[in-house]
Formats: structure tokens, sequence, C-alpha cells
């Protein structure tokens, strides 16, 4: 088989019920928005060919996860195999702000990557499109107080977005697939691709009438 | 008297009397009919046909050369016929010199038989068109041998059974060998019709017996197959030898073996494509026009096969989809076309159920109509009380479900809001007093401004205002009110309850989806009891997908008490659904995993190999009974028939099965990885057929129980047996043991797991 295997990134959403995991990835893949999204349940993705770094394509799986915490226990099934976390929050909510650094860790617990350290994650901030009114008071500040490293927090890149009106959703993704791809190479490099090369034989399959009870 | 054959004429080489399709098990169904050999003007060994004809599609003459044909001493004749053309047997030159203009005896001239490859009970290939023959002897348990004709491109002709009892010809041949005191040839195989086509077909064609299942034949193989039929490849062939197949046989449009047809993609897409026959492949062609998506139309269109090596693992999933769709739209035109008994028949076949179970089961099974207003009010005295047993009201709900109707009576018997024992005073009382009930506990925490002022209540109340705001919200009755009829309160449902101070604020009415706007009436009811529920059920409190739950019963009673007391009563058996540590779902997935392997476990191998065999997949459809997956009706119907608890309290795990047993096929032959199967899984949503997996279900149930009995049978037959004759520490060595999980599927009593307390400073989440 061929050499050059398309590069398959695989990113998992993360973040409170109700921030706009599905609409985010709505948006990206399919631009397209609905007030309807009902509420995720188990685990779904889609995947988006892009192309970046103006000649390199990839293919980004992206995976909405159901957003009550309770739930998560079963995330260690689809987390395994992760390049990049996207951490989602509502702008208009305070709460989803604070459950980020929650959220990070039990992403780490359960996906066990082989880099904590220095696993790529990215922030984003949702619904931007609502009015200030409703928006968390002094937002920018409190999103500095999560970030700053000094303070032991989340020191990673944030986009603010509007899934509904299509803000800034292409260009966070962007960002995502770069830095999938430098995690993907990482672990190529130290020899963890776990991409088999599967054994494509013609299978004929011989099939009987008769019922096969195993017992 | 001899002459040369025309265009439309072919020779009879061989034929055989009394040979049988079995379109359904049922006997009357069974098509008689010749299974022919013969040859058209000039034609090679490769050209000659193999054919099918129906007794009845040929004319009196045409039985008289039949019937003539398949009596003649076959040693003879065939030695004479075969003679002629031995030599090109082996090779595909056509240079058949001696067969031109070759006079043929006017006893063997037949018309061609029809050259469709399937057409009504007839088929027609030439042999260069086979792949292999299964032949399966008749044996105890299978009266009749049969021979199963898998051509080239993958697709099964019916399988043709030799009812050699009725052939003359068989008959004498029988009686034959019996006086040459030889009932058993070298081989030491009784004589029977399967046996000696093969042997005469072997006069024509190159056959090889597979080395791996010796029933197999390969017709003219190549050296590539002959690989694939190597003995490293028993283990694949055993995965697949399950007994799907059979019933491709009926199908109007055969679904092609779309895992062949794709690994042979990589080289030959579009020729592969094109030698499946006109029907199907136009089928299939417009599905890849209409339905594929951009990467499979691009691999399709694509001459260079290179590019396909690189697409190979996206495309398989799109090609389980592909192909799921395909055996959907045969499915739907047999819908169309089949009597409501023949699709049961056909899944019955295919479960191999007749192999296990008595007819009289199996009949118990198919599906009747719901039960209408009449129907229902006739279950009942004049006082209104049921006149029948419970059990023989809950047979027929779950065999026909209910009109919608009288859903809103029968459901709170089924979900025990009111004693089935009861009469229609007594209900009256009992709704009274549900309605003060419901009330008290909703005035307990609209009273309590401190607990509403906590951080927990807060976060309770937003989870569900969110989620109610998102439910079934398609359904009219879920819209909101256009603004100019809304009033000015959002509380103007009609109901003269007192408006509760949760009520939403009127100043945010702009934007209709905003959660702090409900404006629809009915989604306010349904968050005042699941706010009211958050409170009776304190410890689990309200949990995503409980909207899913509700919906549905609210809908059917628009009734706020009332629905509270059903949602209560269904949540008795959903709780362990939603616990905090999520054990009630991962005991639910356990037990499926068993039951998969005991039941299916050639999937079950395959789903191994994907490391699918968490059947994370399933978590979506047991979290809220299938509400994603199915429509709307359909979810009202199978709720009502789980409600039953007829056979099982946990029968969802057996519908969970019957999707599985239903895409079996499909998911061993396309899908490959962990991701694949999700998706495939999750895109099913919508798709599923709900009648034929409830017949699927049901039989799958009750072939599971005789398992369970058969293995019980022998278990204590082994114990006996080791008591009297052996040493009583073997006693359970050679048992087989039966998981406390696969027993428990028996029981009807409902599985109750209720969630501990809320430990100090956990949220709901």
């Amino acid at each position: 088989m061929s050499g050059r295997k398309k590069t398959l990134l695989k990113v998992i959403i993360l973040g409170d019920s109700g921030v706009g995991k599905t609409s985010l990835m709505q948006q990206f893949v399919n631009n397209k928005f609905s007030h309807q999204y009902k509420a995720t349940i188990g685990a779904d993705f889609l995947t988006k060919e892009i192309t970046i770094d103006n000649n390199k394509q990839v293919s980004l799986q992206i995976w909405d996860t159901a957003g009550q915490e309770r739930f998560q226990s079963l995330g260690v099934a689809f987390y395994r195999g992760a390049d990049c976390c996207v951490l989602c929050y509502d702008v208009t909510n305070e709460k989803s702000l604070n459950n980020l650094t929650s959220w990070k860790d039990e992403f780490l617990v359960q996906s066990n990557v082989t880099n904590p350290q220095d696993f790529p994650f990215i922030i984003i901030g949702n619904k931007i499109d609502v009015d200030d009114s409703k928006k968390i008071p002094s937002l920018q500040k409190k999103l500095q107080n999560i970030t700053n490293n000094q303070l032991g927090g989340l020191n990673y890149p944030v986009f603010e977005t509007s899934a509904k009106e299509g803000i800034n959703v292409e260009a966070a993704f962007e960002v995502i697939a770069k830095m999938a791809l430098q995690q993907e190479e990482l672990n190529d490099a130290n020899g963890h691709d776990v991409s088999d090369d599967y054994n494509d034989a013609i299978n004929i399959h011989l099939e009987s009438e008769y019922s096969g009870c195993a017992c | 008297m001899s002459r040369v054959l025309s265009q439309s004429e072919v020779e009879l080489l061989y034929a055989k009397s009394k040979t049988y399709l079995h379109p359904t098990s049922a006997k009357k169904d069974n098509v008689p009919g010749y299974l022919t050999l013969s040859r058209g003007k000039n034609g090679t060994n490769l050209d000659i046909l193999l054919s099918f004809t129906p007794e009845t599609q040929l004319s009196v003459e045409e039985v008289k050369i039949y019937n003539a044909v398949d009596l003649e001493d076959l040693a003879l004749d065939l030695e004479a016929i075969s003679l002629s053309s031995k030599n090109n047997t082996n090779t595909n030159t056509n240079t058949n010199t001696n067969s031109k203009d070759r006079k043929i005896s006017n006893t063997r001239i037949i018309p061609k038989p029809s050259v469709s490859l399937l057409s009504g009970y007839s088929f027609s290939v030439p042999l260069s068109y086979l792949y292999s023959i299964q032949v399966r002897k008749p044996s105890l348990g299978f009266w009749f041998g049969s021979i199963v004709i898998n051509t080239k491109d993958g697709e099964k002709l019916p399988i043709v059974f030799f009812h050699d009892d009725e052939s003359p010809s068989s008959k004498s041949r029988h009686k034959l060998s019996n006086k040459r005191f030889d009932p058993f040839d070298e081989s030491g195989n009784m004589y029977w019709g399967g046996q000696e086509f093969i042997e005469v077909l072997e006069k024509f064609i190159n056959i090889e017996k597979s080395t791996v299942t010796s029933s197999v034949y390969l017709i003219n193989p190549d050296s590539h197959d002959l690989r694939n039929f190597a003995p490293l490849n028993i283990k694949d062939n055993s995965n697949n030898n399950n007994n799907n197949d059979s019933i491709k046989k009926i199908e109007p449009i055969n679904v092609p073996d779309i895992g062949k047809l794709f690994a042979s993609a990589k080289w030959k897409v579009l020729e592969t494509v094109a030698t499946i026959s006109a029907k199907t492949k136009n089928q299939v062609m417009n599905i890849i026009e209409e339905n594929a998506p951009l990467t499979i139309k691009q691999i399709m269109n694509k001459p260079e096969v290179q590019r396909i090596g690189d697409e190979f693992d996206s495309a398989r999933i799109y090609l389980a989809k592909w192909a799921q769709q395909v055996k959907e739209e045969a499915e739907e035109s047999q819908r169309k076309n089949m009597l409501h008994n023949e699709i049961y028949n056909k899944i019955n076949r295919e479960l191999g159920s007749s192999e296990i179970l008595t007819n009289e089961e199996i009949s118990q099974t198919s599906r009747r109509h719901p039960i209408n207003k009449q129907e229902w009010d006739s279950f009942f005295d004049y006082s209104g009380r049921l006149i029948l047993t419970v059990d023989e009201v809950k047979s027929r709900i779950f065999h026909g479900g209910l009109d919608n109707e009288i859903r809103k009576e029968a459901w709170l018997f089924l979900l025990g809001v009111y004693d089935w024992n009861t009469s229609k005073e007594e209900r009256e009382a009992y709704k009274k007093s549900y309605e003060t009930a419901y009330d008290e506990l909703k005035l307990k925490w609209v009273n309590d401004e401190d607990k509403r002022s906590t951080e927990f209540w807060k976060d309770q109340k937003h989870r569900i205002e969110k989620d109610v705001n998102r439910t079934d919200r398609n359904l009219p009755i879920f819209k909101n009110p256009s603004r100019k009829h809304s009033g000015s309160n959002a509380n103007a449902n009609g109901n003269s309850r007192e408006s509760s101070p949760e009520t939403p604020d009127e100043d945010e009415l702009d934007d209709e989806f905003d959660i702090s706007n409900i404006r629809n009436p009915h989604l306010y009811n349904i968050r005042e009891i699941l706010l009211t529920y958050n409170e009776f059920n304190e410890n689990l409190g309200y949990v995503q997908g409980m909207t899913d739950l509700i919906s549905p019963l609210y809908v059917t009673f628009q009734d706020e008490s009332l629905t509270f007391w059903a949602f209560v009563k269904f949540m008795t058996r959903m709780e362990r659904n939603f616990v905090r540590d999520q054990s009630g779902m991962k005991i639910q997935m356990n037990t499926l995993n068993k039951l998969l392997q005991f039941m299916l476990p050639n999937l079950f191998k395959h789903l191994e190999k994907c490391e699918s065999i968490d059947l994370f997949f399933f978590f979506r459809m047991l979290l809220v009974w299938f509400k994603r997956e199915l429509e709307w009706d359909q979810v009202l119907q199978l709720w009502e028939i789980l409600w039953t608890d007829y056979y099982s309290s946990q029968f969802h795990l057996f519908f969970a099965l019957s999707v599985l047993s239903d895409n079996e096929r499909i998911i061993i032959q396309n899908l490959r990885k962990f991701d694949e199967v999700l998706k495939y899984m999750n895109d099913l949503s919508l798709k599923l057929h709900i009648d034929a997996l409830l017949i699927r279900s049901e039989l799958l149930f009750l072939k599971f129980k005789r398992m369970i009995d058969i293995i019980d049978r022998e278990n204590s037959l082994k114990s006996i047996n080791s008591e009297v004759y052996g040493t009583s520490t073997t006693t359970t060595k050679d048992e087989i043991e039966i998981s406390s999980e696969i027993r428990g599927l028996l029981s009807k009593e409902i599985v109750i797991q209720k969630e501990g307390p809320r430990p100090e400073g956990v949220g709901g989440g």
C-alpha cells in the first residue's frame, strides 16, 4: 500500500451541558446552525478534511460528547488516541467557565495520554452573539484568572466564537488542527502510532443456512 | 431425428425432476421444478446454462422432453455428450470446432431457458458465472438434501432442494444401487440427487473440492480463489458461518456482497460494479449517485487504483451504510410485495429458529394489529373492571401495541399508576388523590424560598430548562405559540394551578429558544413536573435524558399530575440508567455483551476485533430506550411493549440484540474499527423498522430461552451421571455455566437500582 497515508487527527470537545459543543461541531463541519440540537447522549463524531500550513491535507475527526459529568465515566472508550482537546464554555454562564479546569483534569485521567504536561488543549468561549447584558460580568478578568499560568491555570489559546453566526469557528479549528498535527507527529516520532496496516486480502465468505450456536 | 440448433434453442444435457425451491418454511409454498444443464448453439462448456425452471412454466411438450432426459441412463449418455468437448473442459478457449453445426437429437432440444438471473422462481446462469456450490446432503433434521449456488459477484441463487423421494429418476437409481447391494458409493456416501448433480457437472467443468469446507465445491476456480480457500483462512470462514444468507434467495433485489465487491474494487472498482446483474447494478449506481458522500463518488470514478488504498478506511464506513441502504430498499420493496407472514418467515429462517423452536412457538410470534378502542373496551365489564387476565391483555399488547387514542388509558395500567384490578370508579378516586399528592409535592418547593436559592437547585433548574427547551421541539404541541396569541402571561396554559415563582421573566421574550423563555405551556408544564421530580427523588434529581423519557408521557396524557406519577413509575425501572457512577448502564451493557456472545458468537468475535466489545454505541439506545433511534410513533409502540414485561423485564436488551442481528452481515463484512462501528450504529438512527425488529427480538428471546432450557437439562443429566458413575469432585466440571446476568434475563421482575444519597458538595452533574 502507498506510504502516504492520510493523517487522521482526533479532536475531543468537552464542556458543560449546553455550552454549544454540538453547535460548534456542526457549524465547522456542515456550516449550519439549529436551535433544536437535542442534548447529546453518548458520543458521536463528524469528519472534515482540511488543508493546513498551505499544503498539508488532514482529516479532522471531531468527537462531540455529552455535557453532564456523570456520563464522562464512559469517556475512556473514545478519548483514546486523541490528538487535541477543546474545552468549551458559554460566555453567558460563569459556571461553565469555572468548570474548565475539572474538564481538563477529567480528560487527562480518562485519556491516559503520554504527555499530560504538554498535551494540546484549546479553550473556546461560545455564544458571543448574545446581548452583552447577559454575558458574564468582567468576563476577560475571570478568563485571565483561569488561564494564568502563574496560578497553575489553563495557559492555552483562547477563541471566542459564535457557533450561531459562524464567527471565529473556522479560525479556532484551524489552530486546533495545527496543534493536533503536532501532537500526532510527536506520537509518531515516539512510535505511538497505532494505525495498523490491516490485511486486506479478499475475504471469501462461506455461509451456511445452519444455525451457528457455538455452545 | 436430429437437426442444428437455432439461436433460441438449447440442447438439454441433464435434467433432474422434482427439485424444489423453498421460498418460505411452509410446505405449500414449495416450488417444484427442473434443475437442468443445457448448451446453446456453438456454446463452450463455460457457456452451459445451469437453470431452474418451475414445472408450471413448462409446456406439456417440454415436460416430456425434460422427463425423458431425466430418466435416460446417465452414465451412457453423459459419456457421449461430454466426449465431444471434453478436451476444452479446463480451458477458457472457445475453439470448440466439433460443436460447430453439430446436429442435436430432437429429443433433447428445448427453448433456451429465460436468461434473466432471477425472475419469479426461475434462474439461469452460465457455468462461467458460478463461483461455488455448497452441497448439503440429506441428514437427520434435513430430510431433503440441497445445494447452495454462489455466483461470482457474491449473489446467492435460491437454494435448490432435491426431493429424491418424488423424482422417478432418483427413485430408480436409488433402487438400482440397492439391488447391487452397494447402497453407498466408493466414498461411503448414500446415493442422492445433489451428489449426482455434482458428478454430472464435473464432466463439463473443472470442480475443486474446497480444502477448508469439504461440502463446498469451487467451480472452475482460478489460483487466487484456491488460495483463499487454503486452511489459513479457516478462521475467517467460520466467522461467517452464520445463517444470514439463506434469506437472500427470495429477495427481489439481492444485496451485493459489498465487502467482497470493495476488496476487489481496489483494482477494478467500476468493472466489478459492472458485473453485478443489471437490476442490482442500477440500484447500487443510483444509490451512489444520490446518497454516497463525495469521497465515494470520487473513488468510484477514479481510474487509478493507488488512491483507493488511502481512502480505504473512511470509505468502508460509507460502504457499510451503503450496503445498509441497499438492504433497506430491498426490504422495503419486499414489504410492499410480500405478505406480512412472509417477512416473518424470512426473519425466522435467518435466525434458524426452526431448528430450536417448535412450530407452535414460532407461530405465536407474529405481529398483530394494534388494539383499537372497541377491542380495548371489550376487555372491561360495565364497571370498568378487567374481565381478561392481566397476562392475556399483556400478551395482546405485546404482540400488537395500542391505537393512539387508548394510550392515555392503557399506559396508566402498564406503568402501574392504576392497578389492573380496579373499577372505573376506583380509578376516578385514585386520580383525585394523585392530583392532591402532586400539588402538595409541588407546593413544597414552590413555598421554600431557601431551597430555591441554593446552588444545587439553581443548577438543576438551569439543566431542566435547557433540556426541556430542546426536547422534541419538532412536534406541533411543543412549538412556541406565535407572539400575538401568547397573551401576557407565560403561564397561559389554561391550567388553574397557580403560577409558581419560577415562572420565567416576561421581559425576556426576545428569543423563542432562549432557555429562560419557555412560552409553550406544555413545555412549561414539563418543566414544573421535572422540578417537582427533582425534589421528589432527591438523591437522583434531574439527569440529562429524562426529558426524552417524559416527553411521550406528557404528550399522551397532557395532564400535569398524571404525567408526573406516570413518570415516577417509569423512573422506578429507569433509575438505574441515571445513577451517578453509571453502574446501572455498565451492568446492562455488560449483560448485552454476554447475551451477544451467547446468541451471535460470530458477530461478537468480529466486534472484539473492532475493539467495540464494550458496546459503547448502545449507550444512547439503552439510556432512553431507543427514543433517539425510532420515529415518534414507533417509540410509543416500543415502550408500551417493553412495559408489559411479557417475556422479560429486560426485553429492551433483546430489542438491542435484534438491531445487531439485523445488521450482522454488514458489520462483519465492512467494519473493522471502533469508530467505524460507532458511526455506523449511531447513524442507524431513524432507519430502524420496528415491526421486523420486534419479530426478530421475540424469536431471539424464544431461542434464548430454549437454549437455556437445553443447557439446564444437559447439566442436570451430567450431574446425575456423575453422581451415579463418577466421582463427585468432577460434577461441575463439564457443566456449562450460565452467568447470573444471562439467567436474569428470563425474569419478569423489574430490576430496581436506586441512587444513594448525594455526597456533600457534589452537584447534580
